[in-house]
């Protein structure tokens, strides 16, 4: 039929047009970057893919805004600090519910972003990528291929450690993951899951060179990697790491991994005392008369970037350090800026203030509530340990100048600072401990006339995560928890708990741990444990950290209520010397007050712990996710 | 007579006209009469069949042609059925008598790439004309006129800032959480529509099934909208203009409590938050109730400063106005529509033109077109059409708080400073920048400038001598757009970035006064000491800094051509109609931002066929395919086949059914679609290609810091396989006409998308990359339902009316959207409809403190428990762990769009009077009710609503249900997303009137003029709902413009 004849002719022209499609006209996507072929093209496109992971992955603590920690000091999740800071997001992890339905931002305990959890993997994922992929980079020397594997094996057992201890024990994240379901891995045990960062420490400890060139200074060494091993070997040693993922319960050190751990405490020691003499520069415990010089120092014409006694640090130096320390430490009356920057001060708490000892008068010191110590809270401050005097500025107190008058800490009661933290509405309602952050702050760190932050930029800080004094903590926990005495040593090793305790001790001039207490494992714990935080006190995560692997966290916040402050009450206002309250911080008469102390609850500041807040949960997303992934017990 | 006058130098114009074209033969006369009432009509066309000479009737209804030999006349005009008639030579007088046309079934649909009669299409196509959308008043974007005249096309405008106000569409509902916007064509070519003038517009048509959209292939998922523009068409030159005048206000006021009652309640949130140090003063009080009881207050007041921003800043009246001018006409060789088009929509805001510059918001549109049709040779025919405008939007300079100036005229302050004091400096707070009256006066202008050129060549080659009803056409089009725009800013005088520093060039001051210490003066008044003064920015500041200009600083530009090559086929073989289309199209689209880079250019190419045949006009089948690419996906992912198959019966010409009921059932038809088609918007650019980045550089080093670099990182993760959405679309149709006079469409459709491009949900954080792939997995449905209703009847000459009834109702449902699969099933999107909001569920009011602590932990950011307190609200635990937070939000049905609307219209004419109205209803909207009309004191000032002293209060009992929370100056609690917060959005509204009257013909006809009418319409005229009367339920949100209340007047003349 005609028609038929021509439905057939129209299609055939049709069939005729399609066919000449060619999609070649679309294809014109350009070349929008690097392929991941240009990643291994030699020794410094793959460190250029390293080195990325290190400037956006590392934690540093002591710079604001670096992190997802924002306004967060990272300590202040512990009993470290309190916050004047309304809008603090700490707030809400104090309040100890922490698991959300979707990714979870928040700071500290989120897994998205560049919380520390969120970061660690993404860098997990770049060390993966090149450990599997590191024979497509041509022309590698020996040395070259060790440089990079050495550093990305170090890499991803410092990211993984970041991991377990805070969500326990993970999978083994040995693969480049691509989405399609390979990431559904059931959980290991925190035991394996140490064992396979520490044989991942074991291969860089054997290919990362014992100290970098100048240049190149910086990057983790093999010492970082033998301190790590140390601090990951502890804590798997400690009673939180002994739980398995069915339950949290408090349990007892294992004593072989701790043994294990004095051991690799032993081997950084040695290596300390027979560190290459060539090196640029050398591992040591700095002096006591150079202490506040460990956690900042002076920058110029020839001073190195690090100090003596960082092992394992970040080398990114911190830009603006006014923002951080407006941020984290100084109230009002230090800079001339309102909001929350000024207001969001951290504050050291009277609970941190009473690990500190207290000379005796036999010479002795004994900590504050063992009668040789003689302590009087109405003369709270005389003959303390001389660190608390390196980390507290205390009410009262001179500290820095405005337009060359110097200035008080006016935070007693009804004081020029008291009443700002009281009356601001960025901090109102919220309570004060009395007392300030010194160790990482200067004199000169003050605002002065119009906005001049010079004074803010005449020390530098790094975020050290290893330090010397670190170690000999280390060893003295690892050695005590595996010998259950004092005195003892594991075999093999040179030093025994108290010894390296006194080590500490002594290089600021506290007496060796008292005999009696020695004797008595109980108060020998004791002692260690608060040795331990005055030492790393206000550093990373330290304080939060152990009371968590310690599993005494429950306890210390059993009363929600439990964070101290020290209300100096000025005792001569009235009085000859002092006519009325002063009104500004820079006022002389200030000298003049003397007062009365109390300890006090600071409201609202509260920490809600239970056994399930010992490990950070899984959002609700990842569980309801993956068939494999067990939650954290009590979530 | 004048009449005969002007009849006889119009007759001989005529003629001469003619005698160009036509040989002198014999001279036949006729007369065209209405068949109804035997009027005479006016201007009906009469044409030789076969030729392009004709002629018009005169006023009388007479014409006269001359013909050497028996041909077909063609009468046509408009509302009529066309008509023919064969006369000879021999027969020089003849009485032709036309019958209206009620029914409009020869109306013509536009569909894609082409035109159907609607008697045969099987597609679901509403479509509307220019001038109905005339009706709508002074309305400055296309997109808004929409609104309620084409049923299953939901349109939301939720601003109406001068020269921005573009409305939201979806069609048919929402089927993709994605990009839901339809795609949009004029004269074929992908266009933006906005800024069209309605008077070019002949049709908008709007594809909704797939058997209209499946040409469109990957683009059509969401339907199509086709603007045609008008062309020449009459042989007589035809003159239109027209102009109107437009009135404006806002279709809300702002109104707050009173100053004192606000103090009372101030005073009264103070203490439950237990802030005594924010109580405001005994003393303050007494001296505010001295200044109102004497009259000593207000806007420009030293020391008691009131200041109602809405009354400083908004006029009662803003000003609107439209011109047109188009000729259309043609001949032999050409036809023409020309048209020249003015639009200016004034501010509805009281700023005030400045010395140096213009702040105000106004709106200045300059549109033109061209099309022109050029017979070539009796078979080819060119067309070109070439089309523009000219945009001018003005506006305050300056952050966003000046542009969008509702928000502050909501928070700011209202006691603390005067506009000016008497002293003639600037009000201000303590801190810069709440003297809103002073933000948009001194600060500056931005001019923005868009221009828009629209260029389009066709050729149509008749190609009868290969096979009758063959036709091939070539198109090509190049569009062009930029955007500038002009800063004028006081203080930018060094360069772009000063302005900046300079923000607020000009100096204010802020002064308090101590309240507790009044003077009596000897003349019996009170003066208060000035306790504080701050002058901003500084107290040296000198104000007063100098003008400076940014000249026409780029934001984007664009330019896209377009080529199309098709080959059309029509033909009736006996009872059996076919047609046939085979299309080729190619696209390049360049784009730059503001700066000028270009993005690379984008292509797409699209083949498309569509066959159609029928049987006796009685049986009728339709097949459409599409294969389209796009460039967005890989090689091998890039085209599709979009087929779509559709079928319609018209039973009402059956001959059976025509001898039972042919004098009632004027048509009766079903018709059927099933077909495919694609949506690519919801996916970026070259997803498929895997990229590493550059990404700086980093330090090491002991003594120096050395640089290392550059770094590298892994950019998304790409994914090869990615590809369009498809939507798999059903629609059953059914057409019923009775008497001539009722019109029933009834459409009932589904729809079921499928491979919706979204990021997994169910990937673990240890993947180790947060920029995960686009994944082709989504997957929804969507179906509902369109009736429309239409009774027109004519009862005698002089009246008739019509009313009508649009109803569309649809609903969806997320199917899959990789829900994790342990979740709680309150928690998981699919079984939910698209976008859904969840909220918590607000139970009622915290009686006393035993309640508070009784009751589930409130883990609400930004307040801790012992915050909370008796009157605020308490929300379900609802997964009952005894932990009020994210996870106790509950999904709801309710959603943030209308899915259902009702709109009536209706309209009668008696004698020259005409009046029409439509009436729009969206049902089914719920939005949370911004802050600032929910809580007391924004920013902490001192300004309550009007209802808060229908707050709770501890008498108040909670078994009453809820009421408004108690008074607080931290609401964290009680502004989270509830059920509280939402509120129903749905409201009716009398979107327009007009009113109009026609001129009698025989008035007009000394003055040469055709038609004359005069009309009065309103927008926006009435609107119920149940909100907050502060707020129209059509806002966008406190930020917006609000939307305005229109009346216009005007003129339409035909020459």
């Amino acid at each position: 039929m005609k028609n038929k004849k021509f439905i057939i002719v129209i299609l055939q022209l049709m069939l005729i047009l399609t066919l000449g499609s060619c999609e070649s006209f679309l294809d014109k996507s350009p070349d929008l970057g690097l392929s991941e072929k240009d990643i291994y093209k030699n020794y410094l496109s793959i460190t250029g893919y390293l080195d990325f992971a290190y400037r956006e992955y590392m934690p540093n603590y002591l710079a604001s805004g670096d992190t997802d920690n924002g306004r967060i000091y990272i300590g202040s999740i512990s009993d470290e600090f309190s916050t004047t800071f309304n809008g603090a997001a700490v707030i809400d992890i104090h309040a100890g519910n922490w698991l959300k339905k979707n990714d979870n931002n928040t700071t500290e305990i989120g897994n998205t972003g560049k919380t520390p959890i969120g970061a660690s993997v993404k860098a997990i994922r770049v060390m993966n990528r090149i450990i599997h992929n590191i024979d497509q980079v041509a022309d590698l020397t020996n040395e070259e291929y060790d440089k990079v594997m050495g550093q990305a094996h170090f890499y991803r057992a410092w990211f993984y450690f970041m991991l377990i201890n805070r969500h326990g024990g993970m999978p083994i994240l040995d693969k480049v993951f691509a989405g399609d379901g390979d990431e559904d891995l059931p959980r290991e045990t925190y035991r394996k899951s140490s064992e396979w960062l520490v044989s991942d420490l074991d291969k860089a400890i054997e290919m990362l060179p014992e100290y970098w060139d100048d240049n190149n200074t910086g990057r983790p060494t093999k010492m970082a990697a033998m301190a790590l091993k140390t601090m990951a070997q502890l804590y798997a040693s400690s009673p939180l790491m002994q739980n398995d993922l069915d339950k949290t319960v408090v349990m007892d050190y294992d004593k072989e991994m701790a043994a294990e751990a004095a051991k690799s405490a032993e081997a950084v020691v040695a290596y300390l005392n027979n560190f290459p003499a060539e090196a640029p520069h050398r591992y040591r415990l700095m002096r006591g008369d150079e202490y506040q010089n460990i956690f900042y120092f002076k920058r110029g014409d020839g001073t190195p970037f690090v100090q003596d006694e960082s092992i394992w640090y970040c080398r990114r130096v911190v830009g603006d350090k006014s923002l951080t320390m407006r941020r984290f430490w100084q109230t009002f009356f230090f800079d001339t800026f309102s909001g929350p920057d000024a207001a969001s001060c951290y504050m050291p708490t009277q609970n941190m203030a009473n690990m500190y000892e207290k000379k005796g008068a036999d010479g002795i010191y004994y900590p504050i509530d063992d009668p040789r110590a003689g302590f009087d809270l109405q003369d709270p401050f005389k003959d303390r340990d001389p660190r608390f005097n390196n980390n507290f500025i205390v009410p009262g107190q001179p500290w820095g100048k405005w337009e060359g008058k110097p200035m008080f800490v006016t935070l007693f009661k009804d004081g020029h600072g008291y009443k700002d933290i009281i009356n601001n509405s960025n901090s109102n309602q919220r309570g004060q401990t009395g007392y300030l952050l010194k160790k990482f702050q200067w004199e000169e760190a003050v605002f002065g006339s119009n906005n001049d932050r010079t004074g803010y930029n005449k020390y530098d800080f790094l975020t050290t995560y290893i330090r010397v004094a670190q170690v000999y903590l280390d060893y003295a926990e690892a050695s005590f928890e595996a010998t259950g005495s004092a005195t003892s040593k594991v075999p093999g090793c040179s030093l025994s708990a108290v010894e390296a305790l006194n080590i500490v001790r002594n290089r600021v001039g506290v007496t060796d741990v008292a005999s009696d207490i020695v004797a008595n494992p109980v108060k020998f714990r004791e002692t260690l444990r608060r040795e331990r935080s005055v030492e790393l006190m206000f550093e990373n995560n330290h304080r939060w950290n152990d009371i968590r692997r310690w599993m005494i966290a429950h306890q210390l916040f059993e009363n929600p209520n439990c964070i101290k402050g020290l209300l100096a009450i000025p005792n001569n206002i009235g009085s000859a010397e002092v006519p009325t309250l002063p009104t500004n911080s820079t006022d002389p008469t200030i000298a003049n007050i003397t007062y009365d102390y109390e300890e006090y609850t600071v409201v609202p500041e509260v920490r809600v712990f239970d056994m399930k807040n010992y490990w950070y949960p899984f959002t609700i997303n990842n569980v309801a996710s993956m068939k494999n992934l067990k939650q954290n017990p009590g979530w | 007579m004048g009449n005969n006058k002007f009849k006889k130098v119009y007759l001989s114009l005529c003629l001469l006209i003619s005698s160009t074209f036509i040989f002198s033969q014999q001279v036949i006369k006729g007369k065209v009469l209405d068949d109804r009432t035997g009027d005479p009509l006016i201007g009906v066309t009469v044409t030789i069949q076969g030729t392009n000479s004709g002629t018009i009737t005169d006023f009388n209804g007479d014409f006269q042609l001359r013909i050497s030999e028996p041909v077909v006349l063609q009468f046509s005009y408009v509302g009529y059925v066309q008509h023919e008639e064969r006369v000879s030579p021999q027969s020089p007088t003849l009485n032709v008598r036309m019958r209206e046309d009620t029914r409009e079934l020869d109306e013509v649909l536009v569909v894609g790439y082409g035109t159907q009669a609607k008697a045969s299409s099987v597609a679901s196509i509403v479509q509307t004309k220019g001038e109905d959308l005339l009706k709508v008043g002074n309305l400055n974007s296309l997109s808004e006129s929409l609104q309620g005249k084409l049923n299953g096309v939901i349109t939301i405008n939720n601003n109406a800032k001068p020269g921005a106000n573009t409305a939201d569409i979806y069609i048919r509902g929402k089927a993709t959480w994605g990009n839901t916007s339809p795609l949009t064509l004029v004269d074929g070519i992908e266009r933006n529509f906005n800024d069209i003038d309605i008077n070019e517009i002949e049709t908008i048509s709007v594809l909704k099934d797939a058997s209209a959209t499946a040409v469109y292939g990957v683009k059509g998922a969401n339907g199509v909208i086709l603007v045609t523009t008008r062309r020449g068409e009459n042989l007589k030159p035809t003159v239109r203009f027209s102009s109107n005048l437009g009135v404006k206000q806002f279709t809300t006021n702002v109104k707050f409590a009173d100053y004192l009652t606000s103090i009372d309640a101030y005073n009264r949130a103070a203490a439950n938050e237990k802030d005594w140090s924010k109580q405001i003063p005994q003393s303050t009080i007494d001296a505010w109730k001295n200044a109102y009881a004497t009259g000593n207050y207000g806007p420009y007041n030293d020391v008691f400063p009131e200041v109602d921003w809405f009354k400083e800043l908004v006029r009662d009246f803003g000003f609107s106005q439209n011109y047109n001018i188009n000729v259309s006409g043609g001949d032999n060789f050409v036809s023409y529509f020309v048209s020249i088009g003015y639009q200016e929509d004034g501010d509805n805001y009281k700023i005030q033109k400045q010395k140096d510059f213009d702040p105000r918001y106004w709106y200045r549109r300059y549109n033109w077109r061209s099309n022109l049709d050029f017979n070539l040779t009796k078979t080819t025919k060119f067309s070109v059409k070439i089309a523009g405008k000219m945009g001018y939007q003005n506006e305050p300079t300056g952050s966003n708080e000046v542009r969008e100036l509702f928000t502050p005229i909501l928070h700011v302050a209202t006691n603390v400073f005067p506009v000016k004091y008497s002293d003639g400096s600037w009000g201000e707070g303590k801190q810069l920048g709440y003297n809103i009256v002073a933000n948009v006066s001194t600060r500056g202008q931005e001019l923005n400038k868009s221009f828009q050129g629209w260029y389009d060549f066709s050729l149509v080659q008749n190609l009868d001598f290969i096979t009758k009803g063959l036709s091939a056409k070539g198109q090509l089009a190049y569009n062009s757009y930029a955007d500038t725009s002009t800063r004028i800013r006081a203080g930018q005088i060094f360069g772009a970035n000063d302005f900046e520093s300079q923000s607020y060039s000009i100096f204010r001051v802020y002064r308090e006064y101590d309240y507790s210490k009044p003077t009596v003066n000897p003349d019996g008044s009170i003066s208060y000491p000035m306790i504080n003064e701050i002058i901003h920015p500084n107290a040296d500041a000198v104000g007063g800094y100098p003008v400076g200009v940014s000249y026409d600083s780029f934001s984007s530009y664009g330019r896209q051509l377009y080529y199309e090559l098709s080959l059309d086929y029509k033909r009736s073989f006996g009872n059996h109609n076919l047609t046939a289309l085979a299309l080729f199209n190619r696209r390049i689209n360049d784009s730059a931002g503001s700066g000028g880079t270009f993005s690379f250019p984008s292509y797409s190419e699209d083949w498309v066929g569509r066959i159609t045949y029928n049987y006796l006009e009685r049986y009728l089948t339709e097949v459409n395919m599409a294969y389209t690419g796009s460039e967005k996906f890989a090689p091998g992912k890039r085209f599709g086949f979009f087929p779509s198959f559709s079928a319609g019966w018209r039973i009402s010409e059956e001959p059976f059914v025509k001898d039972l009921a042919g004098s009632v059932l004027s048509n009766m038809k079903l018709r059927f679609s099933y077909g495919e088609v694609g949506n690519d918007r919801g996916s970026g650019r070259f997803n498929y290609v895997q990229l590493f980045d550059t990404n700086g550089t980093i330090n090491y080093g002991y003594l120096q810091n050395m640089v290392f670099g550059p770094l590298y990182s892994e950019g998304a993760i790409a994914n090869p396989n990615s590809t369009w959405e498809t939507a798999k679309k059903r629609n059953l149709g059914f057409e019923l006409g009775l008497w001539h006079q009722l019109d029933l469409n009834i459409e009932l459709f589904d729809e079921h998308r499928t491979g919706m491009l979204m990021t997994r949900n169910t990937v673990p954080f240890w993947m180790g990359i947060s920029s995960l792939p686009a994944v082709n997995m989504g997957e929804t449905k969507n179906h509902g339902l369109e009736v429309s209703l239409d009774w027109k009847r004519k009862i005698n000459n002089d009246f008739s009316y019509n009313i009508g009834v649009d109803f569309t109702t649809s609903e969806n449902r997320v199917i899959f959207r990789d829900d994790p699969f342990d979740l709680d099933e309150h928690l998981k999107a699919a079984g939910k409809p698209i976008g859904t909001q969840s909220r918590f569920i607000a139970v009622g009011n915290y009686s006393s403190i035993d309640d508070i602590f009784n009751y589930a932990q409130t883990a609400i950011s930004g307040i801790a428990t012992n915050q909370v307190i008796p009157g605020d609200l308490a929300y379900i635990d609802y997964n009952g762990d005894g932990i009020i937070n994210a996870n106790d939000n509950v999904v709801t049905e309710q959603i943030n769009y209308p899915l259902t609307t009702f709109s009536i219209r209706g309209g009668f004419r008696y004698k020259n009077w005409n009046l029409s109205l439509l009436i729009y209803t969206p049902r089914g909207i719920y939005k949370n009710l911004p802050v600032q009309y929910l809580w007391d004191f924004p920013m902490s000032n001192v300004k309550a609503q009007p209802n808060v002293n229908e707050s709770w209060t501890p008498d108040k009992a909670t078994d009453k249900g809820i009421v408004r929370p108690g008074v607080r100056l931290n609401n964290a609690q009680n502004n989270v997303e509830s059920t509280y917060r939402y509120r129903d959005y749905s409201y009716v509204r009398l979107k327009n009137v007009e009113l109009n009257y026609s001129v009698p013909k025989r008035l007009l006809k000394q003055i040469s003029i055709e038609n004359l009418q005069w009309y009065l319409n309103g927008n926006n005229l009435l609107t119920f709902s149940t909100l907050d009367k502060r707020i129209d339920p059509e806002t966008g949100g406190d930020g917006s413009y609000p939307i305005v209340r229109t009346y216009t007047t005007g003129i339409r003349v035909t020459f």
